[in-house]
C-alpha cells in the first residue's frame, strides 16, 4: 500500500503540480535573457489610453503652433529606482515626444526625490540627441518635498514653493518659465509613478486649476486608474512596460519599452504554460482519484 | 545519515557558489583591466561600476536560490544608502532653501529671525524618543494630523464630484455653490449625527441628499448624480440664471462597437 | 489637561484647511494657504533626523552586544554616513560631472542603490510567477472564470497573444461578420478593463473616499480612539 502511494506520488499528473520553485524561477530568468542576444520583433496594437495621451501631446504642440503661447507640461516624476523597470521607459518616451513636438516641460517631485534625477539623465541623452538645450527646452526643479499644504500652495503659485531649480538657478531667470506662474499656465501633468502619487494631482491640483492629467503607472496601478479615465479626470494612461512600448510605436521609436516588451512576452506565455501544466496535473489527480473510490466500492 | 547528506549538499551548495563568485569576480577585474589599458581610469571607473553593478544584481537574485548571508548584506546596504540618501536630501532639499536660506539671509536676501520660531514646535518631534515626554511629540503629531483631515475634505471630495466644464464659459461647475450646501448639511449633521458616532452615515447623507430647494428645481438630484457620475455620465452645470443643468457626456474612449457598419441608433439616429 | 490641549491643537491644525475648503474664496481665507503651507513644511521637515536615530539606536546595540549578523549592521551604518556625507560634500562643493565626489556619488547612486532596490522588486516578478502555477487550480467555476479572465488579460497586452487574433481585424467593414472583428483578444482585454475592472474600481474608490472622509472627520474632532489620543 506504502509502495502504491509512493508510486502514485511520483506520477506523472503529481510531478506536474510539484515542479520546484527554482527551475520555475530559473525558467523566468532564462526566458527574459533570451531577447538580450536574440532580436525578437514586437509590434503591438496600441491601446485607447495610450493613443488618449499621444493625442493630448500633439494638440498641445498644436496649440503651440498655432496660438503662438508656449504652454509647457509638467512631469512629476514621482518614482523610484524600484519601478524604475516600468516607469523609466514611460518617462523616456514622454520626454522623446515632448523634445520632437518642441514643448517645453518642467521635471520635478514633491513625494519621491530620486524620479526627477533619474528623469535628468534621460533627458541630458535625449537632448545631446536631438539638439535641446536645458534652461530653453526643458527645466528640472528636482525634488521639493511638499506636505498637503505646501502643495496647495504650489498649485497657486509655483514660486511660493519652487525658488531654484536643482542647479541652483533662479527659476524666474530660465526662459522655459517665461510665461509660466501657476498650474493654470500647465497643459499638462505627466505623473509617472510607482504608487498613488496621481490622486495628490487629482485631489489637490485639477479641481483648483482645472489642469489635464495623464499618468504613466506600473501594471498593477493600472486597473485603478480606469474609473479616472472614464470619468475624465485622467486624460490618457501608458500602463506598465506595455504602455511605454505602445507609445514608443507611435513615435515609430522602439526603445527600452519595446526591448523589454520582448522578454515580457515570453515571461508572459510562460506563466500561461505553467498553470496550464499545474491544472493538467490537478484534472488528472482528481480523475485518479474518483476511479480509485469507485474501485474501492 | 540524512544529517550526513544535508550536510554533504550544503558542502556541496558552498563550492559552486564560491566557484561562480569568483568566476563572475576574476572576468570582472579582467574586464576593468582590459578597458584600464584602452581607456585610461575613465574606462577602468566605467568598467569598474558596471561589474559593481553586476554583482549587486546577482548577489540579490541569489535569493531566488535560498536566503543567504550575501543576499542580508545587500540589503542592509540597501538600506543604509537609502536612509542617508533621504536625510541629506531632506536637509539639502527642504531645510535648507525653505528654512536655513530664510533665517541667516543667504543669496542677498535679509535675514528673518522669524525663522526661529519653527524650530520649537519642529523639536517636539524628538520627544518620541524620550519615555517619559512623550507626549510632547503627541501635539505636533496631531497637529499634523488635525491639518491632513482637514485638507482631506478637499480632496476626498474632489475624487467623487469630478471636475467639469473645461473652459466652457457658458457652463462651469460652481463648486463654491455646492460647498455652501454642503456645509449647510455638515452643520446639521455635526449637531445630531456625529453625536451618535454615526460618522459614516453622516458623510454619505451629506453627499446624497440634496437640499429642498433643489428638490424643487428641474435638474437631477446634483449630489447623488456627481456621486455616481462615472456610471451615469452626467455632468452637472449652471446655465446662465444659476439652474443646475444635467448635460449628458459621451465616453471619452472608444469601446468596442457594438454595432455593425449601417447601424442607426432609433435613439440617437446615429450609428 | 494634556488630553484637551492635544484635542484642541488637533481641531486648529485641521479648522484653517476645512474652512479654506468652504468658504467662499470673496473671504480672502485663501490668500495665507502660501505662508502656512511654507510654515508646515519647516516644521514637518524638522523630523528628518528621527528615522536615522532610531535606526542608529536598533543597530547599535546589536553590534556592542555583538548579536547574530552585526556585521550587517556596521555595514548599514557605513553606508548611511558614506552617503550622508558624499551627498553633502558634493551639494555644498557644487561638485561637477568630472570630479572625484561626483564619481563616488555616481558609483553609489548608479551601481550600488539604483541595482540593488530594482533587483530586490524585480524578485517579486519571480514569486508572482510561482505563486500564480501553484494557487490556480480550477478548483469551481469561479476559480475557472478567474483564471480564464487572467489568461485573456495577460494574452491581450503582449505582441504574441495579440498576434494570435489579429486576422479577425479584416472582418471590420464586412456587413455580416463585422462582429467578428470585436473578438480579439486585445479588444476583450480593453473592455474587461475599462468596463467590468472599472465599475468595480470605482465602486472601490467611493468606498474607500467615504470611509476616509468620516475618518478624517473623527480625528479632527477628537472622537477617534486609540494610543494618540487617549493614553498620556
Amino acid at each position: 500500500m506504502a509502495e502504491k502511494n509512493e508510486n502514485e506520488g511520483n506520477a506523472w499528473y503529481n510531478v506536474l503540480q510539484r515542479i520546484d520553485r527554482r527551475i520555475i524561477s530559473l525558467v523566468v530568468f532564462l526566458l527574459v535573457s533570451i531577447p538580450f542576444f536574440v532580436s525578437i520583433p514586437v509590434r503591438m496594437e496600441i491601446s485607447p489610453v495610450v493613443k488618449s495621451l499621444y493625442d493630448k501631446v500633439e494638440m498641445i504642440a498644436e496649440e503651440n503652433k498655432r496660438s503662438g503661447e508656449e504652454k509647457v507640461v509638467l512631469l512629476a516624476m514621482a518614482w523610484s529606482p524600484s519601478v524604475k523597470a516600468e516607469n523609466e521607459p514611460q518617462t523616456a518616451a514622454m520626454i522623446e515626444h515632448l523634445f520632437r513636438r518642441g514643448v517645453k516641460f518642467i521635471l520635478m517631485s514633491h513625494v519621491l526625490p530620486e524620479g526627477p534625477l533619474m528623469a535628468e539623465r534621460i533627458a541630458e541623452t535625449t537632448a545631446k540627441r536631438l539638439g535641446k538645450k536645458y534652461g530653453e527646452d526643458w527645466v528640472n526643479f528636482g525634488y521639493r518635498r511638499m506636505a498637503t499644504a505646501d502643495f496647495r500652495a504650489f498649485v497657486e503659485d509655483i514660486y511660493v514653493m519652487i525658488e531654484k531649480d536643482f542647479r541652483g538657478t533662479p527659476i524666474r531667470d530660465v526662459p522655459v518659465m517665461k510665461n509660466v506662474s501657476s498650474l493654470r499656465d500647465v497643459a499638462l501633468v505627466f505623473c509617472v509613478t510607482g504608487s498613488s502619487a496621481h490622486y495628490w494631482w487629482i485631489f489637490y491640483a485639477q479641481p483648483v486649476v482645472r489642469c489635464d492629467i495623464g499618468v504613466g503607472v506600473t501594471a498593477i496601478i493600472g486597473p485603478e486608474v480606469r474609473p479616472l479615465i472614464d470619468a475624465g479626470q485622467v486624460v490618457g494612461m501608458m500602463e506598465g512596460l506595455s504602455g511605454a512600448a505602445q507609445y514608443e510605436q507611435l513615435l515609430k521609436n522602439p526603445a527600452r519599452g519595446t526591448r523589454g516588451m520582448a522578454s515580457q512576452n515570453l515571461v508572459h506565455l510562460w506563466v500561461i504554460v505553467a498553470m496550464a501544466l499545474g491544472n493538467i496535473g490537478y484534472v488528472m489527480e482528481r480523475r485518479r482519484r474518483k476511479e480509485r473510490m469507485k474501485e474501492l466500492e | 545519515m540524512a544529517e550526513v547528506a544535508a550536510e554533504k549538499k550544503n558542502r556541496t551548495e558552498l563550492i559552486v557558489a564560491v566557484l561562480l563568485a569568483a568566476a563572475v569576480i576574476v572576468y570582472i577585474a579582467l574586464d576593468c583591466l582590459r578597458y584600464g589599458v584602452k581607456e585610461g581610469f575613465d574606462g577602468f571607473w566605467e568598467r569598474f561600476g558596471v561589474g559593481i553593478g553586476a554583482i549587486c544584481t546577482l548577489a540579490v537574485y541569489s535569493f531566488l536560490y535560498r536566503e543567504n548571508p550575501i543576499y542580508r548584506f545587500m540589503e542592509h546596504i540597501l538600506v543604509g544608502l537609502s536612509v542617508g540618501y533621504m536625510t541629506a536630501v531632506v536637509w539639502t532639499e527642504t531645510m535648507t532653501p525653505n528654512w536655513l536660506d530664510r533665517l541667516v539671509g543667504a543669496d542677498g536676501r535679509v535675514p528673518n529671525l522669524l525663522w526661529i520660531l519653527p524650530v520649537f514646535p519642529g523639536l517636539l518631534w524628538y520627544f518620541q524618543l524620550s519615555r517619559r515626554h512623550v507626549w510632547l511629540s503627541r501635539l505636533i503629531i496631531m497637529f499634523f494630523m488635525g491639518t491632513g483631515s482637514g485638507l482631506a475634505f478637499r480632496g476626498q471630495f474632489s475624487l467623487p464630484l469630478r471636475r467639469a466644464g473645461t473652459g466652457d464659459p457658458e457652463f462651469q461647475t460652481d463648486s463654491h455653490h455646492l460647498r455652501r450646501r454642503h456645509t449647510f448639511h455638515l452643520a446639521q449633521l455635526l449637531r445630531s449625527r456625529l453625536h451618535r458616532g454615526g460618522a459614516v452615515r453622516a458623510v454619505l447623507l451629506l453627499l446624497l441628499v440634496p437640499t429642498r430647494a433643489e428638490q424643487s428645481a428641474a435638474a437631477v438630484e446634483p449630489s447623488r448624480t456627481l456621486l455616481f457620475d462615472g456610471l451615469l455620465r452626467h455632468d452637472i452645470r449652471h446655465d446662465r440664471a444659476g439652474t443646475h443643468v444635467a448635460v449628458h457626456r459621451p465616453s471619452r474612449i472608444p469601446l468596442p462597437r457594438l454595432a455593425g457598419p449601417g447601424f442607426v441608433s432609433r435613439r440617437s439616429g446615429r450609428g | 489637561m494634556r488630553r484637551y490641549l492635544i484635542m484642541v491643537l488637533t481641531f486648529v491644525g485641521g479648522l484653517y484647511f476645512f474652512l479654506e475648503f468652504v468658504l467662499p474664496e470673496e473671504t480672502g481665507i485663501s490668500d495665507m494657504v502660501a505662508e502656512i503651507g511654507k510654515v508646515t513644511l519647516v516644521i514637518g521637515g524638522f523630523a528628518f533626523l528621527l528615522g536615522v536615530i532610531n535606526l542608529l539606536r536598533l543597530h547599535t546595540a546589536k553590534i556592542t552586544m555583538r548579536r547574530p549578523g552585526y556585521h550587517n549592521s556596521i555595514a548599514l551604518m557605513v553606508a548611511l554616513f558614506f552617503m550622508v556625507i558624499v551627498h553633502l560634500w558634493k551639494y555644498y562643493a557644487n561638485a561637477d560631472d568630472d570630479d572625484s565626489v561626483m564619481r563616488i556619488y555616481n558609483l553609489l547612486w548608479d551601481r550600488i542603490r539604483v541595482p540593488i532596490d530594482s533587483t530586490i522588486f524585480s524578485l517579486l516578478a519571480f514569486y508572482i510567477v510561482s505563486a500564480a502555477y501553484r494557487s490556480f487550480r480550477i478548483k469551481s467555476a469561479e476559480a475557472a472564470l478567474m483564471m480564464g479572465t487572467a489568461v485573456i488579460v495577460m494574452l491581450g497586452q503582449i505582441p504574441m497573444g495579440q498576434k494570435v487574433t489579429l486576422w479577425l481585424k479584416g472582418y471590420e467593414t464586412s456587413p455580416d461578420w463585422w462582429w467578428l472583428a470585436q473578438v480579439r483578444v486585445d479588444t476583450i482585454r480593453e473592455w474587461l478593463m475599462q468596463v467590468m475592472n472599472a465599475a468595480a474600481q470605482r465602486g472601490i474608490i467611493l468606498g474607500a473616499a467615504v470611509g476616509a472622509l468620516a475618518l478624517s472627520m473623527r480625528i479632527w474632532l477628537s472622537l477617534e480612539r486609540g494610543s494618540f489620543f487617549d493614553r498620556q
